[in-house]
């Protein structure tokens, strides 16, 4: 979670939210949440799972 | 009950004392999504608050505000983590308990810095964006 906090603090282009799963299970649903964390960009649903500072911020750049 | 162990306590002040400007806690509540079962009765929105005012309290550059069903927040309970009380649309949607508390304080510290603390090749990447991009990530409490 925290990379994608660093992400919005250094570019004026990103946000970030975390989403707690169980308190919103509608939402979660919807995301195909069944494991965590899950990273969705702009509403699409991207990857499971933790990832190095790098891998991270590609992957972000190209979705 | 106590938000924090003594030592994470300690350590936490110790985080705060350093940030290099004040940071905001904007805690948003309002109607709730029924959670799934397991949840409890807890009162996630006076949870919420609780958490965010005790953190405040470790640091005199943290402050916390609470809102009633502010414009621009899908989901309550919620808290945006504002550097200088500039909105950068960094967000906790739901109470972050267990090791989440620790995101919660991750991005207090974060936002309290001048410089990010990305590497020099994330953001030379990141300021070459050329749109907006909304980035979501689902957590659990663990």
């Amino acid at each position: 979670m925290l990379l994608a906090y660093r992400c919005a603090f250094a570019s004026e282009r990103v946000t970030a939210t975390a989403i707690e799963a169980n308190e919103f299970p509608q939402l979660s649903q919807e995301m195909g949440v069944w494991a965590v964390p899950r990273v969705v960009i702009d509403g699409e649903p991207r990857w499971d799972g933790a990832l190095p500072e790098p891998e991270f911020v590609r992957r972000i750049l190209a979705a | 009950m106590a938000l924090l162990r003594a030592e994470e306590e300690a350590k936490v002040r110790d985080w705060f004392a350093a940030l290099d400007r004040p940071v905001e806690l904007v805690v948003a509540v309002g109607p709730e999504e029924t959670p799934l079962a397991g949840a409890g009765d807890m009162d996630f929105g006076a949870e919420m608050v609780r958490l965010c005012e005790g953190l405040a309290e470790f640091g005199e550059d943290v402050s916390c505000r609470v809102e009633h069903e502010p414009d621009g927040f899908p989901r309550f309970p919620a808290v945006s983590i504002r550097p200088n009380g500039r909105d950068h649309g960094v967000r906790y949607d739901g109470l972050p308990l267990g090791y989440e508390l620790g995101s919660l304080v991750g991005a207090v510290v974060e936002a309290g810095r001048e410089k990010p603390s990305l590497r020099p090749e994330s953001i030379a990447a990141l300021d070459e964006l050329g749109r907006d991009l909304a980035l979501d990530v689902f957590v659990t409490p663990t």
